[in-house]
Order: structure tokens, then C-alpha cells, then sequence
């Protein structure tokens, strides 16, 4: 489904504050996996996606998807494969259009553009049953600027979005992360639900190691531009949030001597 | 005030409004600070004054201007979006340029349409009385470009290119070419500029290669002032607050020059007065405070 093979990512090569954010980075993502992808700060996870997407360009490797190489497509061809959402919930959705404009805007992925009118009330009865199923009361503020709703209700609008279109993808970015607690629950519920109802192939990084290793059946664990961890079900579901601590100790102290870094 | 100052301010407010509506869509909804039109509004009045010396239709003209806008925006938007030129700088490299152009075309810096054929002139052979002739035709034509722009900005294109000005990240991650859509956007702005520049030359009899200067800053007092009287998301309601805001500013600038003013200083007053439309919320609210810093941020960045 999405393979990358040797893909390399440097930041401001050849300055002094050249950093290496993806190194000979190797994935091959089966069609409807579900992996969670944890990593400590700066270990190169939102980089990884977003050289999925199209954001960054690669330096060196190759990006296939779909049996279609996609290494040099601009974002917005490959957003035909792929949805995303992003931690800040500000910028899945464009604030200032409404609800029902911003779901037009995400139903067309990967189609042309026309210059038809975007709504209309078929579509707004399409919006609206897909908007009661997240159980928010969306459904009655189609006209409503997104900007007036909530961050979770913004998250949850965008992971609809995401799905619009027919992706085969989704890559979700800390998408919890900048939420309450209980919105952040409604998300990964929702999240479940999505898995369960759609044949999507899923990348969901996240810091919560618990949600890690209970989301999904494979996790992959990330330092410093590398995959130093890649376990599937199933051996994953005997794996505890400290046995993974231990084998990032293990892992990283048997190449890098003493190190002493733990994972947060 | 007397009814001939609020006639002609109307005229004015109208006919500029077209320009206006222009700089809207860069600078609000594109969040593109476009500086084209200062250089696509007199290049519509010159391409319309040498095609009717030249014995071409009048409306002819004026379509075959408007297009030639339309180019120079795109030349904009291609200098902004693959030669990666910043957007201030794209905006006064094609205006500059244009100069050089615009006076190529009319050959010398002014032309006169006083004896010459204008659609203005069509439309007063037709019966309308020559006091109302510019007011119906330009109110015809700001009521017809409004309802296509609406009409544009919501459709599928359209949605895409506003969510390109507000969120172009999250445009592209839903697969539209943002890229495409300044291109287009810019170009749509600077045909309803040059549109603007026909008509005004058809409407004062004469081309003039300084025209043009301060139009964005004339459109850009529209825009706020339009703002400041009701400020919407709702289409619609942007697009004729931009209109009536141009109206009002003629308005005011026909005051200031019927209490002696000279018009050579009116750059000057307008300046002031988009100065003081853009310090008022600076004074008056916290949370507007913070837009305008950013707003000047991001001027200064872009230089
Ligand atoms: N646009 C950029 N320009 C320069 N350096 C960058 C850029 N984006 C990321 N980096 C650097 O690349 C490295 C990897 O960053 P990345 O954002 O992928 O980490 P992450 O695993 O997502 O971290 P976090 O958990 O904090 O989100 C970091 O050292 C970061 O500073
Ligand atoms: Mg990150």
C-alpha cells in the first residue's frame, strides 16, 4: 500500500544547524494496517508524515503508494490518496467558511474543481447524516462559521473531512493532543469508528504509550530520524508501555554506549 | 452637499468599486497583498482609449481590457508562485513593468476619448438622459461583476480558492492546487481593476498613464471602510460592503475637495485616512490590536 524505501530527510544541509530529521528510513505499510507510531521529541514523526504527504520533499529514497511512485507529487496530488489531521485543531478547517463549505471543500479531493455551484440540498442531507453520527449537534449548524465551534468539534470536523473524498490513507498527527480530556476521548472513539466503518490503511502518531500499544495493531517506535522498534500483533498485545520503555533503553544503550534517555 | 457632488460621488464610488472589489478578493480573501492594480487600472483605460482612436467597439474594447488585466495578474501570481518571489515584490515588479507598457500602448502619456465613441455615449444615444447615463450604466455593471463574483466564490472553484487565502496548508492537504488559485485569483482581481480603468476612462473622456497611482491604497480605504460599516463572512454581505464603502470614500473625498482641498493633495488625505481606518481598532479594541501588528508584521516580512 505505502512503501518507503531509504528515504532520507535533512534540514538546512550543509548550515550549521544542519539536522538530519529522517536517516535511510525503510516502512512498508500494508493496505488497512493500523499503525501508531511513537517517539520522543524531535525523533522525526510529523517529519515521516509529512514526507508522506508531500509537505517536505525527500533528499534521497523513494515514496510508493498505491503502486504509483509519488516521491516528487506536490501535496495536493497526493491528498487523492491521502487525508490528514493535523494536533492543531485551527488547522484542519478553514475558520472563516462555514461547516457545510468546508465539507464541499473536502468532498472534492481528487476531483476537478468545477464551476458549479458547491452546495446543494442533497448534499446538505448527505452533510447533514454524516455530521449526526459524530454526535455533536453539528448537523443543525451546517451555516455555522467553523470558527464558532470548539476545538473538539473542530477536530472531529476535520477527521470527518479527512475521510471525504476517498482516501486511502490517514495520517493523523497527535490529533488529541491539543484537547480536553474528554474531547480528546470523543476523537479516539471516533477514530475506532472510522477504522472499523472504512477500509482505511492508518498512521496515527501519538505520546500516549498506553493509547500506542491499545489503538490499532502495529506500533512503531522512532529516534532520531530512525525506526528503532517496529512490533505487530501478535507479539504487540503481550507488550506493556514498560516493557517498551526497557527495549528503547536496551536498544539505544547497546548502539549508543551508556545512553540513559527515556522516552516521556 | 449638493445633489451634483452626490451624483458624481455615486459614479465614482461605483465605477471604482470595480477596482475595489479587486482588491478585496487579493487582500481579503486571497490574504494576497497585491500591488498589480496601481499598474492593470491604467492599463485597462489605455488598451480601452488606443482600441476606440482605433475605430474598435467600445464594449469591445472594454472586454478585450479587461482580459489584458486578467493577464498581468496572472504574471503576478507566476512571478509569486514559481519564480517563489514574494507576493509585495511580485505585485510591484508587474505594476512597474506595466508603466513601461502602458505607455508603449498609448504611444505618449495621455489620450483623449472627448470626441470619441464610449459605451457611455452608446447608452445616452439610446434614449437615457444624460444626467443619470453613467449612473445606470455603471450600477448595471457593479450589480452584474457582484452577482458573478458571488456567484464564483461559491462554487467548487471558488471554495477552494478562498479556503487557498485563509488555510492554503490544509487546501492542499484536501487536494486543491492553492498555487492555482492565486494564479487565478490574481487574475480575476486585476481583470476587475483594468474593467474599472475602461470604464473610468470612457467616464472622464481621457487615459492618463498616472492614473493609476494610489489605487490600491483608494480600494484598500474602500475595503475598511465597507468593513467598518457591516463586517460579514457571509459573501453577499462582504462584496456590497466593499461597494457602498467605495461609494462612501468618493463621498468623503468629495467633501474634503469641495472644502478646498486641492486635488493634488489627495494622495496624501487618502493615505491618511486608510491610516486612520487601520489605527481605529488599534485604539479602540484589544483583540483587533493584535490583527494589525500582524497585519504590519507581515508587510514588513514580505519586503
Ligand atoms: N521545517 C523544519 N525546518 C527545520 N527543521 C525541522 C523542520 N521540521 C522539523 N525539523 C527538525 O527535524 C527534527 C524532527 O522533527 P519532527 O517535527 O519530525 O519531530 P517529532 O517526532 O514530530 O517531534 P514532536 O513529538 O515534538 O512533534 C527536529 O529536530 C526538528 O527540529
Ligand atoms: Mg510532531
Amino acid at each position: 500500500m505505502l512503501i518507503l524505501k531509504n528515504v532520507e530527510k535533512v534540514f538546512n544541509q550543509g548550515q550549521a544547524t544542519e539536522n538530519i530529521a529522517l536517516h535511510d528510513l525503510n516502512l512498508q505499510v500494508e493496505k488497512e494496517e493500523f499503525i501508531t507510531i511513537i517517539g520522543s521529541n524531535g525523533a522525526g514523526k510529523s517529519t515521516l508524515l509529512n514526507v508522506i504527504a508531500g509537505v517536505y520533499s525527500v533528499d534521497s529514497g523513494v515514496i510508493h503508494m498505491n503502486g504509483e511512485v509519488t516521491t516528487t507529487w506536490p501535496p495536493h496530488e497526493r491528498a487523492r490518496h491521502i487525508g490528514r489531521v493535523f494536533q492543531d485543531p485551527l488547522l484542519g478547517t478553514a475558520a472563516e467558511m462555514t461547516i457545510e463549505e468546508n465539507l464541499a471543500l473536502a468532498r472534492r479531493r481528487g476531483q476537478r474543481r468545477r464551476l458549479k455551484i458547491a452546495i446543494n440540498n442533497d448534499l446538505r442531507n448527505q452533510f447533514r447524516s454524516s455530521l449526526s453520527l459524530l454526535g455533536l449537534g453539528l448537523e443543525e449548524r451546517l451555516e455555522d462559521p467553523v470558527s464558532l465551534l470548539s476545538g473538539g468539534q473542530r477536530q472531529a470536523l476535520t477527521l470527518l473531512m479527512a475521510t471525504l473524498g476517498e482516501p486511502q490513507v490517514l495520517l493523523l498527527d497527535e490529533h488529541t493532543a491539543s484537547l480536553d480530556p474528554q474531547s480528546a476521548k470523543d476523537i479516539i472513539k471516533l477514530t475506532r469508528k472510522i477504522k472499523k466503518e472504512q477500509n482505511l490503511t492508518i498512521l496515527m502518531v501519538t505520546h500516549n504509550m498506553y493509547q500506542a500499544l491499545e489503538l490499532g495493531d502495529r506500533t512503531i517506535m522512532m529516534d532520531r530520524g530512525e525506526i528503532i522498534l517496529d512490533i505487530e500483533e501478535p507479539e504487540r498485545s503481550s507488550f506493556s508501555v514498560k516493557d517498551l520503555q526497557e527495549r528503547f533503553a536496551q536498544i539505544r544503550g547497546e548502539q549508543l554506549g551508556d545512553d540513559v534517555m527515556l522516552l516521556t | 452637499m449638493s445633489i451634483n457632488l452626490i451624483i458624481t460621488s455615486v459614479e465614482q464610488g461605483l465605477v471604482y468599486g470595480l477596482m475595489a472589489l479587486g482588491v478585496y478578493l487579493t487582500f481579503r480573501v486571497l490574504d494576497f497583498p497585491d500591488l498589480t492594480v496601481d499598474g492593470s487600472f491604467p492599463l485597462g483605460a489605455a488598451v480601452t482609449a488606443k482600441l476606440i482612436i482605433a475605430g474598435t467597439n467600445p464594449l469591445m474594447a472594454t472586454l478585450i481590457s479587461l482580459s489584458l488585466g486578467a493577464v498581468a495578474g496572472v504574471f503576478t501570481g507566476f512571478l509569486h508562485t514559481q519564480l517563489r518571489i514574494v507576493g509585495l515584490l511580485s505585485g510591484i515588479l508587474t505594476m512597474t513593468a506595466l508603466y513601461s507598457v502602458n505607455l508603449r500602448i498609448m504611444g505618449r502619456s495621455n489620450l483623449s476619448l472627448i470626441r470619441e465613441p464610449t459605451l457611455l455615449r452608446f447608452m445616452e444615444n439610446q434614449g437615457i438622459p444624460r444626467l443619470y447615463v453613467a449612473i445606470v450604466a455603471f450600477l448595471l455593471i457593479v450589480i452584474i461583476t457582484k452577482a458573478l463574483l458571488d456567484f464564483f466564490l461559491h462554487t467548487e472553484m471558488g471554495l477552494a480558492l478562498r479556503a487557498a487565502g485563509y488555510n492554503p496548508e490544509m487546501t492542499q492537504s484536501l487536494g486543491a492546487n492553492t498555487n492555482m488559485m492565486v494564479i487565478m485569483g490574481l487574475g480575476l482581481a486585476n481583470s476587475l481593476a483594468a474593467l474599472s480603468g475602461s470604464l473610468v476612462a470612457q467616464y472622464q473622456g481621457f487615459s492618463d498613464v498616472g492614473m493609476g497611482i494610489g489605487m490600491i491604497i483608494a480600494g484598500l480605504a474602500s475595503v475598511i471602510i465597507g468593513e467598518s460599516l457591516f463586517k460579514s463572512q457571509k459573501i453577499f454581505k462582504a462584496t456590497l460592503a466593499v461597494i457602498l464603502g467605495s461609494i462612501i470614500y468618493r463621498l468623503a473625498v468629495g467633501i474634503a475637495l469641495s472644502l478646498g482641498f486641492s486635488p493634488t493633495d489627495l494622495k496624501l488625505v487618502t493615505a491618511f485616512l486608510v491610516i486612520f481606518a487601520l489605527a481605529m481598532p488599534v485604539m479602540h479594541n484589544k483583540k483587533k490590536k493584535v490583527n494589525f501588528r500582524k497585519w504590519l508584521q507581515k508587510g514588513r516580512a514580505e519586503l
